[in-house]
């Protein structure tokens, strides 16, 4: 026993020698911030980087990040509650809260004085973050700059697959209807495909990236991805329409119903989890389905790199009746942004930091890179990357630790498909044509020639122009949040669920029940008072009139 | 210890308050001031850190918005509550988690109870090890990466499915994790497999303290495995069995959270959705702190009125409690 | 003894049974271990089972590539021991005392010991109080909040009660103070069932990070291995969910030439993680695991 009794002494001492290591900091001659991130980042040595140490020089400034790793609502809402502060602090989408609990000091001032790039970025973009009581609080993350924009991806839309698309021979059917049938006739040509029974359709519908399916009326009406509402221009203003029970709802499942009678809609998908979802879309049986780029990007890129047939093209097609305007427009992310606290111990100094990050040559630094080194330029002023630079910045590896610009680009950022001030060359590399071109495989490239096109994107533009830069001044309604602890965002939980239980036994109908289910569906939808769902769709179309009007009214 | 004992130690129980009256409390404190010294500091120490931040419980009168302090809220009374009872999805939620935690704890209990057992029968003593350190493993294992085995193992091309259809048993694979009426099942059977080997420890633990004089006394009585089992390694873990087994009823609002989360879908959602995930969706995630800490007083209410009543039903027929 | 035709029934359904539980607990680790072994790109695809497809390390480079790994083992280590020793010690204590039948406070403590159990202020109001207690940034939030807790106290002295009076009583007669009795009687003939809570408080100690996340996560020097690799799981979760994605420039970073993906540094974590247990577990269960010949302690 009496080893015990000195283990636990020693244990007594050991304690308070771990307790006391807090707060020690090397001097560095440099001045120094701590960020609060509210984004989840890989660990990287901030000191050694490329573009850390050229920044370090250039401000003399170093930054101590944290970064968020659990739940960021209850993070965020600790630190607000909480009054203990870093001098900075992105909150990402619970900037409300911490604005309510007067963490955020107003920027205006700061801005006049030490922000004259600031300014000019964002220009009259400004008043679009601007709040309420007339001051500006916070710099989003990106936004956009001028009127031009230019991408090479559309990002979203049906995405089938270039087997589909040789077989018919590159066509690009008015309807969605016609495309079915299309995928119809090749699933029963072709009944297996690498021993698996071949679906025409599938969609993720799990957990919170349920939204290939869940907001497929929407977008397949032919709309940019707004999620809560489908936003018309009629008569002069941007409408806010719900969809959830509303002939698009019931025409788009019905579709799926159909394929499904065929014994072609993967109803497996129903119970599917994320990793289950790649592993599908991997085994190259999957015909088509609609989803944004970044959910399946892993599986498109190794499905790419075994120099297959089995990968997919976005393709503009919308149900019969409607106009295919799916591109999303550049999102000015108004809602949420980098704020300086209250508690900040330099603010002046912080905002000639901010200030730095908004100057031209920073903005290419951070996502060009060097001249001569990681780019060029040509005789016409147009940047460019040779086959080597283009290799080196797909290094994932090489960008996040060798280069090392990832802590810097949530906030103060430019839109990469903006142009920079020359008016020719894309703020991102990745969105610059000659960039796109150098990194195209000969199978995108055979794609791209059989639609006689230069880009993924123009395939859409050439059926509807697109995307609508006006949709930029409200741009995107998911991103309203509804009033904390109120009726309206619990009606739109409560209609949401009801969606999620239908959805499923609406695509599996027996034949000849789709009807009856669809009555049941609308009905249980109707024991929500109409009241309360209008309500819920006013406040979105206030927030939407809010936020155009903050852009210069209509 | 042996039923009389214990029958003994209720009645004892039963005294000791009438009796405290009539001590002499310097008498108390010179006889038991060490076990004070040994016990009140702890006491303290509990009070402070753990009935310290119920002060937090006043939110659930009000509606609470971050940065505020606790009394500059707006104060709404019962709202919160009213508005908890009035919920339709409310009492579907206390079903499935009711059902889920009461499916969870009898069959966790019993297969920690029989794996236990079966490792304690077993003289190979590597073997026993190794089982015994095997079946503790999937404790380590994450549910994120558990619900995905579970969900590939019951999946339509799964092992679940090629074994019965291979077998000729179905003619047709089975959507499994889309049964509505087989979901509760799932987490009873998952949570077996996830917990039974670390369940089995604590009783492993209290089968040490049982005297094996009276194993060998029954094998000279001619008792058999079954009888031995039942007679002497059953009644040796019952105190224990009986005190988790209290605290487990007092546990029957926590459903888990993860596991449902992880392995529901919505083919299953009305059977699936317990408390937990009802108070995120309509509480926390829409911002409603008020109505999150009334949730919760409503759930540590119901606690406390099942531990009271199991314990009562304890002491009645004479088992260890919890006093 | 002599094998009855019952005994061998029941040896037999009893191996049957217990294969079949290695069997079923045994795979899903072995599927983490190969998912984590194997190439994370390819993992993608699915169908990894008992062996992986493609060899590669990658997973484990990079999940353990963070900066602060020293300090965060380091620190996992320090309170997985402190809180190990220190937890388990009080809680024995507290219990022997709620052991005693004549102790004229073991009821009210009894008591207030288990609606702790079924209690929670919630977060912000914990937070205030441990930060006015100066637990905020600070290594003592590790083991001091939980010192004593009802369920381990519940089951060590539901433990002692089952240890005959006879011992006590005999050292009452020479003098002995409760204390005495404690650390020289009780403590020895409790190791099976402290083994047990230790071996309980080690697991979630090592494997608790959200504490770090609440109360400790702006201090490097702080930080846990568990924490560590939440953040790089958080960050390899990030780079899937679009979260980090605004427009098209991040879209096309985040997508091309991935090393990892979650699954695969999730499997490397579990095995990251659960080695130092299992590793150190056969010491522990050696006190726990007994031969059916090995004495009791009842007399």
């Amino acid at each position: 026993m009496k080893k015990l009794f000195v283990l636990i002494f020693i244990v007594a001492l050991v304690v308070p020698a771990f307790a006391g290591g807090a707060g020690q900091r090397a001097t560095t001659g440099l001045r120094e911030y701590d960020i609060f991130l509210g984004y989840e980042k890989a660990d990287y040595p901030t000191g050694g980087t490329i573009f850390g140490d050229w920044l370090e020089e250039q401000t003399g400034v170093r930054i101590n990040w944290e970064f968020n790793v659990g739940d960021l609502q209850q993070k965020v809402g600790l630190i607000a509650a909480s009054g203990d502060y870093p001098d900075a602090i992105h909150p990402r989408n619970y900037t409300q809260i911490l604005l309510a609990a007067g963490a955020a000091i107003p920027l205006n001032n700061l801005i006049e004085s030490h922000g004259p790039n600031l300014k000019e970025i964002y220009g009259d973009r400004m008043e679009m973050f601007r709040q309420p009581d007339g001051n500006i609080y916070w710099f989003p993350q990106v936004m956009p700059y001028g009127d031009e924009y230019r991408t090479p991806n559309p990002g979203h839309g049906v995405w089938v697959q270039k087997a589909v698309l040789d077989y018919f021979d590159y066509p690009l059917p008015n309807t969605l209807e016609e495309m079915v049938d299309m995928l119809i006739e090749y699933a029963k040509a072709h009944p297996t495909i690498d021993g698996n029974k071949t679906y025409a359709w599938t969609g993720l519908f799990w957990t919170w990236r349920e939204f290939p399916v869940f907001n497929a009326p929407t977008i397949l009406s032919g709309h940019p991805n707004d999620a809560a509402v489908s936003v018309d221009w009629v008569d002069g203003r941007w409408k806010a329409r719900a969809f959830y029970d509303q002939e698009e709802s019931y025409r788009i499942y019905k579709l799926y119903n159909k394929m499904h009678l065929e014994g072609l809609y993967d109803t497996e998908s129903f119970v599917m989890d994320y990793d289950q979802y790649l592993a599908k879309l991997s085994g190259g049986n999957i015909l088509a389905f609609y989803d944004q780029d970044w959910q399946f990007g892993t599986v498109q890129n190794l499905l790419l790199d075994q120099n297959q047939d089995r990968w997919w093209v976005a393709l503009p097609l919308a149900m019969e009746g409607y106009d295919p305007e799916i591109m999303n427009p550049p999102q000015p992310q108004v809602s949420e942004g980098i704020t300086i606290s209250t508690q900040a111990r330099d603010p002046e100094g912080l905002m000639e930091y901010f200030n730095f990050l908004a100057k031209w040559d920073t903005l290419k630094m951070r996502s060009w890179g060097r001249e001569g080194i990681d780019y060029m330029v040509d005789a016409n002023g147009l940047f460019y990357r040779t086959p080597e630079q283009v290799a080196q910045w797909r290094d994932q590896d090489w960008v996040r630790t060798t280069y090392g610009a990832d802590y810097w680009v949530n906030f103060i950022r430019l839109d990469g498909g903006s142009l920079f001030p020359d008016g020719i060359n894309n703020i991102e590399p990745a969105t610059q044509p000659s960039v796109f071109q150098a990194a195209l495989r000969p199978q995108q490239i055979e794609v791209l020639e059989g639609y006689g096109v230069d880009t993924f994107a123009q395939i859409f533009q050439d059926r509807h122009p697109q995307p609508d830069m006006r949709r930029s001044t409200y741009f995107p309604a998911w991103t309203i949040t509804m009033p904390p602890d109120s009726p309206e965002s619990i009606t739109g939980t409560r209609i949401g669920d009801i969606r999620r239980r239908y959805i499923p036994q609406l695509i599996m109908a027996p034949r000849g029940q789709y009807d009856r289910i669809w009555n049941e569906f609308v009905a249980e939808i109707n024991q929500i008072p109409q009241r309360d769902r209008d309500a819920h769709t006013a406040f979105l179309q206030r927030e939407i009139d809010r936020r155009v009007e903050a852009a210069g009214g209509y | 210890m042996n039923p009389t004992e214990s029958t003994f130690s209720a009645q004892h129980d039963a005294l000791a308050p009438a009796t405290l009256g009539r001590r002499n409390w310097s008498t108390i404190f010179r006889n038991q001031g060490v076990l004070m010294l040994m016990s009140i500091p702890f006491l303290v120490h509990l009070l402070v850190f753990r009935y310290g931040p119920i002060f937090g419980w006043v939110m659930a009168f009000q509606r609470y918005r971050p940065g505020r302090g606790f009394m500059d809220q707006e104060w709404v009374g019962l709202l919160q509550f009213q508005t908890l009872f009035a919920d339709a999805t409310f009492y579907r939620v206390l079903r499935n988690t009711l059902a889920m935690a009461s499916i969870k704890l009898v069959m966790g209990t019993f297969f920690a109870i029989l794996v236990a057992i079966l490792i304690n029968e077993t003289r190979n003593r590597p073997f026993k090890r190794t089982v015994q350190t095997i079946s503790y493993l999937p404790h380590f294992i994450s549910w994120v990466v558990a619900a995905n085995l579970v969900l590939e193992v019951l999946g339509p091309r799964g092992v679940v499915n090629d074994m019965l259809v291979g077998l000729g048993l179905m003619q047709e694979r089975v959507l499994w994790m889309g049964r509505p009426d087989l979901f509760w099942w799932i987490i009873g059977w998952s949570h077996v497999w996830k917990t039974a080997g670390f369940g089995a420890i604590i009783y492993l633990a209290a089968m040490t303290s049982i005297d094996p004089q009276l194993y060998e006394a029954a094998d000279i009585d001619g008792a058999g495995r079954l009888q031995r089992i039942w007679h002497i390694t059953l009644p040796g873990i019952k105190p224990v069995f009986v005190i988790l087994l209290i605290l487990n009823i007092g546990q029957l609002m926590e459903a888990g959270f993860e596991q449902q989360y992880l392995l529901q879908n919505s083919l299953v959602m009305d059977y699936s959705e317990v408390f937990t995930i009802y108070v995120l969706r309509y509480g926390l995630q829409l911002q409603r702190y008020s109505f999150a800490a009334a949730a919760g007083i409503f759930r540590s209410v119901v606690s406390i009125v099942l531990i009271i009543g199991a314990n009562t039903v304890a002491k009645r027929l004479g088992q260890e409690t919890l006093m | 003894m002599k094998a009855t035709r019952e005994d061998v029934v029941f040896d037999a359904l009893k191996v049957l049974f217990l294969i079949g539980l290695v069997v079923v607990t045994l795979y899903p680790f072995i599927n983490v271990l190969a998912v984590s072994l194997n190439e994370p790109m390819d993992t993608i695809r699915g169908g990894i089972t008992v062996w992986p497809r493609q060899f590669s390390i990658v997973s484990y480079q990079d999940a353990l590539s963070g900066q602060n790994m020293v300090v965060a083992a380091r620190n996992s280590v320090a309170r997985t021991v402190v809180s190990a020793i220190l937890q388990t010690f009080a809680t024995a204590m507290v219990a022997y005392t709620l052991s005693r039948r004549e102790y004229v406070f073991r009821i009210p403590i009894a008591i207030i010991y288990v609606i702790t159990m079924y209690i929670d202020g919630g977060l912000i109001p914990t937070y205030f109080l441990y930060r006015s207690l100066g637990m905020v940034n600070s290594f003592h939030v590790y083991w001091l909040p939980g010192l004593t807790t009802a369920f381990n106290m519940l089951i060590i002295r539901t433990y002692i009660r089952g240890i005959s009076d006879s011992f006590i009583e005999s050292a009452k007669i020479e003098g002995a103070n409760d204390f005495w009795i404690f650390i020289r009687i009780i403590l020895p003939l409790c190791v099976p069932v402290l083994a047990t809570i230790v071996l309980f408080t080690s697991v979630w100690q090592w494997n608790y990070w959200w504490d770090t996340f609440i109360y400790n996560s702006s201090r490097v020097n702080l930080t846990t291995l568990q924490y560590e690799l939440m953040k790089r799981l958080a960050s390899a979760n990030a780079a899937m969910s679009g979260t980090s994605m605004a427009d098209a420039f991040t879209r096309a970073l985040d997508q091309a030439g991935s090393q990892v993906t979650p699954k695969s540094i999730r499997a490397a974590m579990t095995i990251i993680v659960s080695l130092p247990i299992i590793m150190v577990y056969p010491f522990l269960q050696r006190y726990f695991v007994h031969g059916l010949t090995i004495g009791g302690v009842k007399g």
